[in-house]
């Protein structure tokens, strides 16, 4: 991406930036390193940090901008890939020159200078700018949009090989469920002015208390392609933008619908596989087989195989599960008089005896019975919002719901177990 | 010099008199303006388009727009000045000039002027030019003029435009406060001692009755602050009354705290402590742009008359039962939970002491003149505006 500024109506792209004689600012040049001379600069970006300890590379570097409107300037979080410590993320804000965050620790303030003198270079997945006055001074927060989070990758950490922004940007997108599970939303195309508010920030809080590190992964492998295409087209197009939860809800169901077409399909493959086998040429046991096949195919039971294959997700589906309940008696209660509810006996069978935020499913044996009740208190939740949304008056059961939705989403993507394909059969 | 027309400005009663001069001497009358131009920013660094460009228009015998001066501290009457008064005045004082706009091509002038080719040279300074020049122009005028003729050029802060109006108090002492320049290299460390930045930026927060700091904005919304400030200043001067209540605030506190530190139990990073001493703790940039916004604001409510209702109630400020390291305890605890959980620590800090100082000093208040429950009922509005 690039960095441009605007003086006297002419747009001229950053291509170079350094540190000034006076090491408390970084020149923009729109000339490249080789041609810049000291009076051309375009304008300057004040730094406060220190002087880095070691002689880093800028190009081992890399750095993408997020949005998110609640990240307090003071929180800095290793970013870790498995046991590989990949790089630092913090606010924009403790780049500026009032901020002394950074410069409690040594790692933090080389990591914040590199960071910043990459975005006065415009060196970053995302873009920034504005209207300048040459030669004028500005903190590195006017050039870049406002809720600003700066992460900083370290290249060789990342299996970076070669300077290229595609190479970059694929390497975000792929592990995009793990930072939009924390309510960073990737600026790549934009900045932060239309993203919307991001309330779920519990596991930030948590991370900040516990002072630990903030843990990404790449999407499963066995997660299908088309389903990872949707989502990361969700997560970086469509979300940070849509700010009615009931239409977040569908889109994120989406990619449960996409999962769900791909088993539908395997369905079918492993239903026309067996079919071929003589076993099957006697009537009867074809017709065992056809209707093990419509049963499966029927959503709610497909849901139910993916929630309950995915079993070290319980405790997200379990939350989740617990907020639809709340949503669903919600619209029970407000329902026209006389109408029968469209929720299931699930709705029945779960009953919430704790605050929604507070419910823990352990890992027991009654597991597989409760995942059954998640997968079928979202699926009422999908028809009851399909034909009732309008009804529900608290957005912020909604708005709750939605972001638990969007966090278990995110977390199967990066934990997915490709559920068992069988069509079991009557003998 | 001639003057061909004299016009009487209503709105910063000063007159307008245009002359027509040649470029020699009007560059002999600024000779000494352009050494000691405190209100013009500095020389745009060479651009290769225009000022080149006027330059070669310049030799060629190009007629420039007028460039505009003001003559300071003249005293006229309104229908009191003839055209020979006007240069005489002018010419009798011609250090007390001013550029108001034109700086950038009086340099180019000169430029042409010394032109190596003494043909070139001699048209250069015999070409005539034309010169407006405001007399009896007070401060504000000056400024309000740059002000409105900076527009659509590029335009200057309203703190740079308020520095070079209150440049004069540096030198004076403004009830025995002296005031430390960035650019002297010294720190403000005596208790007489005011930072000249920080104090200009907490009255800027009074006359904006905002405590963010200043951002650059459209030049012309700063006019309606100047002209606040020149309402207010025909009366008195509120600068002075500024700084008089900050001192009466800090004598008090420092009469009331002293040498009084943080508990050492308590500093559990030096990094995390706000202020070791009551004086610590008020000598911050966040805290003089919190106070100014304060005041503005409650003036603003009719709760503060006049600016120096502060010098007389600041005198009963008090810390109740409490003691001076449970105040410095409660200060530094919730200046730590701001740096702990906001988004922008220094805005939120600047935030807080202007709901700190609208409690102290609000009659109407449960934490009047009282320093230690003010910080509480400050810190619970700050977290209902922030969370």
């Amino acid at each position: 991406m690039s960095l441009s500024v605007t003086i006297e109506g002419t747009n001229y792209p950053v291509r170079n930036a350094s540190l000034d004689q006076d090491p408390e600012r970084f020149g923009l040049y729109s000339a490249p390193e080789s041609e810049s001379r000291a009076d051309a600069a375009l304008c300057y970006v004040r730094n406060s940090l220190k002087p880095a300890k070691e002689q880093y590379k800028l190009s081992d570097f890399r750095v993408a901008l997020f949005t998110h409107k609640e990240w307090p300037e003071s929180y800095v979080f290793s970013l870790k890939e498995g046991e590989r410590s990949i790089g630092l993320i913090f606010s924009l804000q403790a780049l500026a020159s009032g901020s002394r965050i950074l410069q409690t620790k040594r790692l933090w303030n080389d990591y914040g200078l590199l960071a910043l003198a990459k975005l006065c270079a415009g060196d970053s997945c995302s873009p920034g700018g504005r209207e300048c006055i040459r030669g004028e001074t500005y903190e590195i927060t006017e050039l870049y949009s406002d809720d600003t989070v700066v992460a900083i990758f370290v290249a060789a950490e990342c299996a970076i090989q070669t300077g290229e922004l595609d190479e970059f940007c694929r390497f975000l997108y792929d592990r995009i469920p793990s930072f939009v599970r924390f309510g960073l939303f990737l600026q790549n195309v934009e900045g932060s002015q239309r993203v919307r508010q991001y309330r779920a920030n519990g596991l930030l809080l948590e991370l900040a208390k516990e002072r630990s590190n903030l843990r990404i992964r790449s999407f499963a492998f066995d997660f299908p392609i088309s389903s990872k295409n949707f989502l990361i087209k969700l997560l970086a197009e469509t979300d940070p933008y849509e700010k009615h939860p009931a239409f977040r809800f569908f889109l994120y169901y989406q990619v449960i619908e996409s999962l769900l077409q791909v088993m539908f399909d395997e369905y079918y493959v492993e239903f026309v596989r067996l079919a071929s086998d003589p076993k099957f040429n006697r009537a009867t046991a074809m017709k065992d087989l056809v209707a093990a096949l419509q049963a499966v195919l029927k959503e709610n039971v497909r849901l139910k195989i993916l929630v309950s294959e995915n079993s070290s997700l319980s405790k997200e589906f379990g939350i989740l599960r617990d907020h639809c309940v709340r949503v669903l008696d919600v619209l029970e209660r407000t329902g026209p008089a006389g109408e029968t509810p469209s929720t299931s006996s699930a709705k029945e069978a779960v009953v919430l005896t704790q605050p929604v935020a507070a419910v823990q499913i352990p890992p027991t044996a009654d597991t597989s019975h409760k995942l059954e009740d998640a997968a079928s208190a979202l699926y009422d939740m999908r028809n009851a919002l399909f034909h009732s949304f309008m009804r529900i008056s608290s957005q912020d059961d909604l708005e709750e719901l939605v972001d638990q939705f969007s966090m278990t989403i995110c977390d199967l993507a990066v934990k997915y177990t490709k559920p068992k394909i069988a069509l079991s059969i009557r003998s | 010099m001639n003057a061909v027309s004299i016009l009487y400005d209503g709105r910063i009663r000063a007159h307008n008199v245009l002359f027509d001069m040649t470029v020699e001497e009007y560059l002999g009358a600024v000779e000494g303006v352009l050494a000691r131009n405190p209100y013009q920013r500095k020389r745009v660094a060479a651009s290769k388009t225009v000022y080149s460009l006027l330059r070669k228009d310049i030799e060629q015998g190009c007629v420039i727009p007028p460039i505009v001066l003001a003559l300071a501290n003249s005293d006229v009457a309104e229908n009191d000045l003839s055209a020979a008064k006007a240069v005489q005045l002018v010419s009798e004082n011609v250090g007390e000039l001013l550029i108001l706009d034109g700086l950038q091509r009086t340099h180019t002038l000169i430029e042409a002027a010394a032109n190596v080719d003494p043909l070139v040279k001699a048209a250069v300074k015999s070409s005539k030019m034309r010169v407006e020049i405001y007399i009896g122009l007070n401060r504000i005028g000056i400024l309000y003029r740059m002000l409105t003729l900076n527009t659509g050029q590029t335009p200057m802060s309203l703190r740079q435009q308020i520095e070079m109006l209150y440049l004069d108090y540096l030198d004076t002492n403004v009830a025995g406060v002296t005031f430390v320049r960035e650019v002297d290299e010294q720190h403000a460390t005596s208790f007489g001692e005011l930072n000249f930045k920080e104090t200009i930026e907490g009255f800027n927060s009074y006359l904006e009755r905002n405590e963010l700091p200043l951002d650059r904005s459209d030049l012309l919304e700063n006019i309606k602050s100047l002209e606040n400030l020149s309402v207010e200043n025909s009366q008195k001067d509120i600068f002075r009354d500024y700084v008089l209540s900050w001192i009466a605030f800090l004598k008090k506190v420092n009469e009331l705290c002293g040498a009084a530190e943080l508990p050492q139990e308590q500093v559990t990073s030096i990094a995390l402590v706000w202020g070791k001493t009551a004086m610590q703790v008020f000598r911050k940039p966040q805290v003089l742009t919190g106070f100014g916004a304060a005041l503005g604001k409650l003036r603003d409510l009719r709760v503060l008359t006049e600016l120096s209702d502060v010098q007389v109630s600041a005198a009963a400020i008090c810390l109740g039962n409490s003691s001076p390291e449970d105040f410095l305890i409660a200060m530094n605890d919730a200046m730590l939970w701001i740096a702990s959980n906001t988004k922008k620590i220094g805005n939120a800090q600047r935030m807080f002491f202007f709901f700190y100082f609208r409690e102290l000093f609000n009659p109407g208040g449960d934490s009047y003149l009282n320093l230690v429950s003010s910080i509480e009922s400050a810190q619970h509005k700050l977290e209902s505006q922030l969370l």
